[in-house]
């Protein structure tokens, strides 16, 4: 181990000793929300689980998935996620690199055009009858064209194409690449990382996404995991507490469920993110560790 | 038209047509429907469509800005927002300058993933969480400051001089890791040759970090402050709303619950319109100055 | 070709693509904007067509849509069940629902009334101004001649009930309301009788002391257990379980009373200091938890269930909803009851009727609407009475015999667990009509099940005798008169800056002197504004409102 100073030292268990206190301020509640999750009805809503199910049951998460139309909801959800996040990431990388081409004539008009829509909306009432005009009502088309533009995105990526060593560029061109050609061959790998942080971005949101669900369609063929257990929470909500139809089922408490389904809305990126993770995590610094 | 300008024109086409999806798709669903703006101008119903209602001008907009409730909120809004800039919007880049500086790799991994745990949970957990901590009867840290220091529990939740901060807080904790990926996607883009070239020249691991790192960060740091700007007349309604409570209303009330209770009271589209419409404007405004000024004064902008 | 080139024409390919396909589907359909229906003159008046009695005629098969409120249950389809389809065989059309809950069912309402898409039958919950808004504008069609002519209906709906469920702007009828008569109707405080038999010997407190006593001594031989807490609604700070006291005293924080002909604000009144003072000395003793501002609804239910709360405040089927769910899952022999009036009432309580409560009213703003844009609204109407049919109605709430109860002694038994699994989790929301609640009988049954005959007879006893009193004093509220705008945007901060000067004067945090000063500050600020409009309404409608079975006018 190469020589490290005694400030140095210092700072490594502080730093270590801060961010062991920060993971565990984060994983207790996380912990918590699992194990009622997976406790009984009674102790989840009495209050009365702490780091470890009280009276293990996995009938919340056998309600939110045992649903005969989970199967397909999930097959919604997942195609839904695919397709979106492809096509917001392709439009906004071959949006931020026209943007960027110092040969765009009309730049700054176009960029106005972008940026006034990050602003300004016409609300939701002329959008819905927008979509409901062109046909798309109660159709896939509905749930995929609406948000395929993602200002945010084309921005930053326009600004990292922007700090990109120019030569790298010139010298493609002058070799006779085409746009497409530079685009994919050399400003895709360099900006790589960004990318992936977009991907994650984009994959987390649109597996969450319901309230397109909610206003575009009228059959259930075409929901999402997201709003299905929102339906089904709304169920369970409303069942368990006003009504004088008493809930003879109470084996999983509205409580159960509602943990259950935050446990689902982090599926994605658990699994997703191992595998892009060497995409964030700056390699062994030089001058620290050797090899 | 000269040679240059043809040769210029040749080249944007193909640009234009990487344009093309999205103008056309922000064209049908962001500029047609832009026309329900006018909905600030008239006293609108929903059966009669924006152009069956009438017109009714500024009549609105008057409303909310001789509303001496209105500009409290907005008060508050921009204060809540500047304690948000100033800690919320730093946090993340330094948390990920300290993630950066941890050797053990699974230590590191295990870091960063725990650390945008919080990012999947709802604000109506994290706001349950924050008052059964802050629980003057049985909260954490009101039992830990009876048994150690003996002091009478205190009400965290309910004390003006405390809540905003207690707000800010809470939005670090469950945004900090999320939003440093965006930073981190940075710092590895940072050619390794130059830190070995640093080290070489005897720079400390402090020396490398501001004069390497740091100046790789500015770009995006400028980008998402600048960004972070533009929304500084909007607030996040979930977190304030589930936070506070009556006692801390004076300094806790902003624009988007203001802005909820009005819905509250049926079929205010024009009015939630036209204060929305207010926001926008402002923003906008203070976008285009503060990018005009970052270009200026650092050479960078949004565009 | 190489890969490279390959990926360029796939990228262009892609453009392309997303670009005529924007394009044709852009151009596929009329662009003609939004519809916006020409507001005609005439559908302000009931349409001529039905002014006869509805056609008979069955032989056509009929395709329906309808839009209803409800939540729904796994494994059912909400146009493919056993209550539609037999709905379906009975008026032989062909229906497709289409259900939505709670928390999005105003957001898609507007919605579908912005779009002008309205399918036949819509059933609203939630939205009556903006479906009568609607309406007035031609949405929908008047259902008087359809009502006058409906036995089936009017067995569940009164005359009266379509008086009230009427616009009050037009005239017009433009639902058939959800009965509510049969609804349990009664509200009041509710004590733990278990804690009153251990602690005082089974005698009922009578006077507003007596009750402080007991918790002292149930607090005292429980120090670490709550027994007044509160409930925290965001505006409403103080409810349920915190404003027991103050319902002692007749008054609640954020209503009105009408006095000697006058409309005055709880707030203003002495009975309202005299019940911040007991609250005051009840937080000081520790009796009242420290964290009352801030109990969220699950730490409320929580307290409920793992501490000794010997006083809340709720109607009759909370009450009945927390009996049954102490006798099923709690197990502890806890009882409740509602807690009978004080026979020591405190001296600033200027009449007892006060704190009686009202009688509910028999109809909610839960409607069944035709639209205008139907294309046989005689057969969309028959499709409502044969969810209001007997047969269908019975199989609603019993289900059938056998399956989901059973006879005994020429009773009904219902087997909890059947129903449970099947009918009362989504069924009973086709009962719009006659209501959620139009079985008492069967709710009745379940409680019976689950205490036991005597303790259920207890328990019943006392929601009748709340029933009773509520009864006594007729009507609550103005049936007809709506706040205006200026006031109802205000609601909130008045109920704000109320919820303020209560609470810091029960936490001691200003002395009941600056108590006062608060009040006649808001008093300046809120009571023109928000009570004034109420006074004239009042003054000018107080026949009206005597005839309606409105009492408390002449108090």
């Amino acid at each position: 181990m190469n020589y490290r100073s005694p400030s140095r030292i210092v700072f490594e268990w502080i730093n270590g000793i801060f961010m062991v206190i920060f993971s565990a301020s984060i994983l207790i509640p996380f912990i918590n929300v699992l194990a009622i999750s997976l406790s009984d009805a009674q102790a989840a809503r009495r209050g009365l689980v702490g780091l470890w199910p009280v009276g293990w049951q996995f009938d919340a998460y056998v309600q939110l998935a045992g649903n005969y139309r989970f199967l397909h909801s999930f097959g919604n959800t997942i195609f839904l996620t695919i397709t979106n996040t492809t096509l917001v990431i392709l439009l906004s990388l071959a949006s931020a690199y026209a943007l960027s081409n110092k040969n765009l004539l009309g730049k700054t008009p176009i960029f106005y055009y972008f940026i006034i829509t990050m602003f300004f909306n016409g609300g939701l009432v002329p959008t819905y009858l927008l979509v409901t005009n062109l046909g798309l009502y109660n159709t896939y088309w509905a749930l995929i064209l609406p948000s395929v533009v993602s200002i945010f995105y084309i921005i930053i990526f326009k600004n990292v194409i922007d700090q990109l060593p120019k030569e790298l560029m010139e010298s493609a061109e002058i070799d006779g690449a085409g746009d497409f050609r530079l685009l994919f061959r050399i400003v895709l790998p360099l900006v790589l990382p960004m990318t992936m942080a977009f991907v994650i971005f984009s994959v987390v949101g649109y597996w969450n996404e319901w309230f397109s669900v909610l206003i575009y369609t009228r059959d259930q063929n075409l929901w999402t995991i997201q709003y299905q257990l929102r339906d089904l929470l709304a169920t369970s909500e409303l069942s368990a507490e006003k009504t004088l139809f008493l809930p003879d089922q109470v084996k999983v408490d509205p409580k159960n469920l509602k943990m259950a389904a935050l446990m689902t809305t982090v599926l994605p990126i658990v699994a997703v993110y191992p595998f892009v993770q060497k995409y964030f995590i700056h390699g062994q610094l030089v001058g620290a560790v050797k090899g | 038209m000269n040679a240059r300008t043809r040769i210029k024109l040749r080249k944007t086409l193909p640009l234009y047509l990487l344009l093309s999806p999205a103008v056309i798709s922000l064209f049908l669903f962001n500029y047609i429907p832009m026309y329900g703006i006018i909905i600030s101008f008239k006293d609108y119903s929903i059966y009669k469509g924006v152009l069956g209602s009438p017109w009714v001008g500024w009549k609105y907009f008057d409303y909310f800005l001789h509303d001496p409730t209105f500009w409290a909120v907005m008060r508050n809004t921009l204060i809540i927002n500047f304690y948000d800039l100033v800690f919320g919007f730093t946090a993340p880049v330094i948390f990920a300058l300290l993630v950066v500086e941890i050797y053990q790799m699974r230590f590191k991994k295990a870091i960063q993933t725990i650390s945008y745990l919080p990012h999947f949970l709802s604000w109506v957990v994290v706001s349950g969480i924050a008052y059964q901590i802050l629980s003057p009867t049985d909260g954490l840290v009101n039992l830990f400051l009876q048994d150690v220091f003996g002091i009478e529990p205190i009400h965290f939740m309910m004390k003006e001089s405390i809540f905003r901060g207690i707000l800010v807080a809470a939005d670090i904790w469950k945004s900090v890791g999320w939003s440093a990926i965006l930073y981190f996607a940075v710092i590895v883009g940072i050619d390794k040759t130059l830190y070995e070239a640093a080290w070489i020249d005897g720079a400390s691991r402090v020396r490398q970090l501001i004069h390497i790192t740091l100046p790789h960060m500015v770009p995006m740091i400028v980008l998402l402050l600048l960004l972070r700007l533009a929304s500084m007349f909007g607030i996040g309604f979930e977190r304030v709303f589930l936070l506070q409570n009556a006692m801390v209303y004076d300094v806790s009330d902003v624009i988007s619950t203001y802005i909820y209770r009005i819905g509250l009271v049926k079929a205010q589209y024009s009015l939630t319109t036209a204060i929305g419409l207010a926001q926008s404007v402002l923003g906008f405004i203070l976008l285009v100055l503060s990018n005009k000024i970052s270009k200026k004064s650092v050479g960078l902008g949004l565009y | 070709m190489s890969i490279s080139k390959r990926k360029n024409m796939a990228s262009g390919l892609i453009a392309l693509l997303l670009t005529l396909g924007l394009i044709v589907s852009a151009c596929s359909k009329n662009n003609t904007g939004e519809t916006s229906p020409s507001p005609s003159q005439e559908s302000a008046k009931p349409p001529a067509s039905s002014a006869a009695s509805p056609s008979d005629d069955l032989s056509k098969k009929v395709s329906l849509s309808m839009f209803m409120y409800g939540a729904k249950v796994e494994g059912m389809d909400p146009s493919d069940n056993p209550i539609v389809n037999r709905v379906e065989e009975l008026t032989n059309t062909d229906l497709s629902v289409e259900m939505v809950a709670q928390a999005d069912f105003e957001t898609k309402i507007n919605l579908m009334l912005a779009s002008g898409n309205l399918p036949d039958i819509v059933n609203v919950m939630y939205a009556q101004e903006q479906a009568y808004e609607a309406a007035r504008a031609g949405a929908f069609i008047d259902l008087k001649s359809y009502y006058d002519n409906s036995p089936t209906i009017q067995k569940y709906i009164t005359p009266e009930m379509m008086e009230l469920s009427k616009d009050p702007v037009t005239g017009n009828y433009w639902r058939i309301p959800m009965a509510w008569d049969k609804a349990p109707q009664g509200y009041g405080i509710i004590a733990r009788y278990d804690l009153v038999q251990k602690y005082n010997n089974g005698v009922w407190p009578e006077s507003v002391e007596q009750w402080v006593d007991l918790l002292r001594v149930i607090k005292q031989a429980n120090p670490t257990k709550s027994v007044f807490t509160n409930r925290n609604l965001g505006d409403t700070l103080l409810s349920y379980a915190g404003t027991t006291i103050y319902q002692m005293y007749g008054v609640s924080p954020y209503t009105w009373r009408i006095m000697d002909g006058k409309v005055i604000p709880d707030v203003l009144l002495p009975e309202y200091k005299a019940a911040t003072q007991v609250m005051r000395q009840l937080y000081a003793e520790g009796i009242l938890d420290k964290d009352f501002a801030t109990v969220t609804s699950d730490q409320y239910y929580a307290k409920l269930d793992n501490d000794l709360i010997l006083l809340d405040a709720n109607s009759t089927p909370g009450l009945l909803w927390n009996s049954n769910h102490a006798a099923k899952d709690l197990k502890d022999g806890r009882q409740y009851l509602f807690a009978p009036v004080l026979k020591q009432p405190p001296a600033e309580l200027a009449d007892m009727k006060y704190t009686y409560g009202f009688r509910g009213y028999p109809i909610i703003d839960q409607g069944a609407y035709i639209s205008s844009k139907s294309k046989d609204p005689d057969r969309a109407f028959k499709v409502i009475e044969a969810f209001t049919s007997d047969e269908v109605v019975d199989n609603i709430f019993w289900g059938e015999e056998g399956k989901t109860y059973k006879m005994l002694d020429g009773k009904r038994v219902p087997d909890l667990e059947a129903l449970g699994k099947e009918y009362t989790r989504y069924s009973y929301y086709y009962a719009f009509v006659p209501g959620y609640e139009g079985a008492p009988d069967l709710s009745r049954a379940k409680t019976e099940l689950n205490l036991g005959a005597e303790a259920s007879k207890l328990l019943y006893d006392s929601v009748d005798e709340r029933v009773r009193l509520a009864e006594g004093n007729g009507f609550g509220d103005l049936p007809g008169f709506v706040l205006p705008e200026a006031a109802a945007l205000k609601s909130s901060e008045s109920m704000q800056r109320i919820n303020q000067f209560t609470v810091k004067a029960i936490m001691g945090e200003i002395s009941m002197d600056q108590f006062d000063q608060e009040v006649s500050k808001w008093e300046k600020d809120f009571k023109s504004l928000m009570y004034d409009d109420m006074q004239k309404y009042l003054d000018e409608n107080k026949d009206k409102l005597r005839e309606q079975g409105v009492k408390h006018v002449d108090w």
